[in-house]
């Protein structure tokens, strides 16, 4: 039993040189390539958070774009950049509390370096409420198509664009919808 | 321990197995923040298209309950959700609150459930007991557990009383100059312009965003009472409404209709009934096949006895008459410009602004009762979405000036123009009006009480909301 346990000692080799310098390289190679990543990504992620929350935004300012121009009646601004239309709104009075019944109201969208606000007045234009931004961070202000013509549009595009950052790609979201109210003159 | 180590390193397996290990796992964390991030932005995708498929599936259930009102049939008032097929929309009674019971159906992928209102009140914008013309439909959509619910209000022209409310409405626009007047009141999807001395007397509605607009001297009065004003009011204080005037429903009346009278009448035929002509047969001139009727010699009339009657033109000039026999009600429907410029040229346009003038009332002409007997007149302008149409009473003309008659004008395509003395008493509906030179309107009850002829009805949609996605009660709460 003696002999044999010898004869097992003197057999040891360990790990030689060469294996620990190819274990030590490509660890560090490894490792490395998991900082760059991880530095890279903490780098970016702020922007990438920033553009997903606007993009989360534009989908819900979209929406309700959408909703708004569904419900609409008269267009009296058809521009790229400024769309007002009279639409039916969730508010007790044009630009004031919410409520649950909806009313008629100018409901004006004005983008302007690649910011998009939102303005509630009565449907003559009178008591304009205050300007909300709606949507932030776009590539271009011209926001609004129309068809078949501006100056008396049935149908009504909106496309957000947002720039492209960091090597990712621009993205943009397009949406639109008909008018379904009768127009008034 | 010290033993199994070293059969390890004898083993010379290096660090394949734990490197494979940890590389695998370093890749599965990158790839699972690609994989959640992805997953997160398809879900926004993919509710937005369950979205849009539930408001379509919504909208279809509101198309469905359209069509079946759009049948030709006008339900009992016993029986408000009788549709013409003979089934009801949900119960043979109306459930409380006026709401037909619900209608399920399927839209491909979706479903759809569909509540009607027969008898829908825009004043109050609720279900009411009382006939109305309008309808209202609630009506849900599902698409993979996300649902949209939309409210639609629509109305018909046919079989319904219009003029309730007010004696001259619009589609676009009122305008009255010099003198003019109107002792009613009056409806507009538009403005309401009065310049120089015009007065409106009566309440007036304008269109939503819409103003009365008063200039040079001109005023806005409550009422009209014992041939006076009264009571003078800001123009701020009009009501804003929406206000959509149905296309007019000939049904057959331009082949099955009383024209034939009229050819009898000119040609002398023996042949009764025919219409009566006071003076030379030859000095109507009418054309059975174009439709168009002109009477210009002087104090010629025409007195028609039937009770339907077709034109494409009708031009009356120095002093002569169309009467209207005693105690008849007529329907005068002018078909549409497409129908009468048939072939082209057979009708052009001869307006600038109005296009087709197919009525026109000059130099003292008249539309009246013969007798002065009490008559039902409904004069009806198909008129065209694409070509426009006019009716012109200029120069002392007189229609039911003297209130002898239930008396209306309907076009809500065609535009109506008065000047130069023009007197009009009865109720008139139209796509605009303009008025000038001291032309005057007046009404009667009875001709705001006027029942547009029963053809089939015909609804259009007047109003569409989304409401909250819940279903509530009653049906159209929320929205």
């Amino acid at each position: 039993m003696l002999a044999r346990r010898r004869a097992l000692v003197a057999q040891e080799r360990g790990f030689t040189l060469v294996e620990l310098l190819v274990a030590t390289v490509l660890g560090l190679i490894v490792i490395g390539g998991a900082v760059t990543v991880f530095t890279v990504s903490m780098n970016n992620q702020p922007r990438i958070n920033s553009q997903s929350a606007a993009i989360q935004q534009a989908r819900v300012v979209m929406e309700r774009m959408t909703r708004e121009l569904r419900q609409g009646s008269s267009v009296p601004t058809a521009t790229a950049n400024q769309l007002a239309i009279v639409t039916y709104v969730d508010s007790a009075t044009c630009g004031g509390a919410h409520a649950t019944t909806a009313r008629q109201c100018r409901v004006t969208y004005t983008c302007t370096s690649g910011a998009c606000t939102r303005t509630e007045a009565n449907p003559d234009g009178s008591s304009t409420g205050s300007a909300v931004q709606v949507v932030s961070g776009l590539s271009s202000s011209n926001v609004f198509t129309y068809s078949p013509s501006s100056s008396a549009p049935t149908y009504v595009g909106v496309t957000l664009s947002f720039p492209a950052i960091s090597g990712h790609h621009a993205i943009t979201l397009s949406d639109g919808a008909a008018t379904r109210n009768p127009t008034s003159p | 321990m010290a033993v199994g180590a070293r059969e390890v390193a004898r083993g010379e397996r290096g660090f394949a197995v734990p490197t494979v290990l940890f590389m695998l796992l370093a890749a599965l964390a990158i790839v699972s923040v690609g994989v959640v991030a992805t997953i997160e932005a398809q879900s926004g995708s993919v509710r937005d298209q369950q979205s849009k498929s539930a408001l379509t599936s919504a909208e279809t259930g509101t198309g469905q309950a359209l069509l079946q009102y759009n049948g030709g049939f006008v339900a009992p008032s016993s029986e408000p959700c009788l549709v013409p097929d003979g089934t009801h929309v949900g119960a043979a009674v109306a459930q409380s609150g006026g709401w037909c019971e619900p209608v399920t159906g399927a839209d491909g992928d979706g479903t759809y459930t569909y509540q009607v209102c027969p008898k829908w009140s825009d004043a109050a914008n609720a279900c009411t007991t009382q006939p109305t013309g309008t309808i209202a439909v609630v009506s849900t959509g599902t698409f993979s557990g996300v649902t949209r619910r939309v409210e639609t209000v629509a109305k018909s022209a046919s079989g319904q009383s219009m003029f309730f409310d007010a004696a001259v409405k619009t589609q676009t626009g009122i305008g009255l100059d010099s003198n003019s007047e109107i002792d009613t009141s009056a409806a507009t999807g538009g403005d309401i312009s009065l310049s120089g001395n015009a007065k409106q007397c009566g309440t007036a509605a304008v269109g939503v965003g819409h103003h009365l607009v008063l200039n040079n001297a001109a005023t806005y009065w409550q009422g009209f009472s014992n041939g006076v004003c009264t009571t003078q009011l800001d123009p701020s204080s009009a009501l804003q409404q929406d206000l959509t005037l149905p296309p007019v429903n000939q049904g057959d009346a331009a082949s099955n209709n009383d024209n034939v009278r009229i050819t009898r009448a000119v040609t002398g035929s023996s042949t009764t009934p025919q219409d009566l002509i006071s003076g030379k047969n030859s000095d109507v001139e009418w054309s059975p096949t174009t439709r168009q009727l002109n009477i210009d010699k002087p104090k010629t009339t025409l007195t028609l006895t039937g009770h339907t009657y077709s034109f494409c033109k009708v031009s009356l000039k120095q002093n002569t008459a169309l009467y209207i026999a005693a105690g008849t009600n007529v329907n005068i429907y002018f078909d549409s410009p497409e129908s009468c410029d048939s072939p082209p040229g057979t009708l052009p346009p001869d307006d600038a602004t109005y296009g087709t003038t197919q009525l026109t009332l000059a130099s003292n002409t008249r539309i009246s009762a013969n007798s002065g007997a009490p008559s039902n007149v409904a004069i009806f302008f198909v008129g065209s979405p694409t070509r426009g149409t006019q009716a012109l009473m200029s120069s002392n003309t007189d229609a039911n000036a003297a209130c002898v008659q239930n008396f209306i004008i309907y076009g809500p395509r065609t535009h109506v123009e008065m000047n130069s003395n023009s007197s009009y008493c009865g109720a008139v509906a139209a796509l605009s009006l303009h008025m000038n030179s001291n032309a005057k309107i007046q009404t009667d009850a009875l001709s705001q009480q006027f029942v547009l002829p029963g053809t089939a009805p015909h609804y259009v949609v007047s109003r569409f909301v989304e409401c909250k996605a819940a279903p509530a009660s009653p049906p159209n709460s929320g929205c």
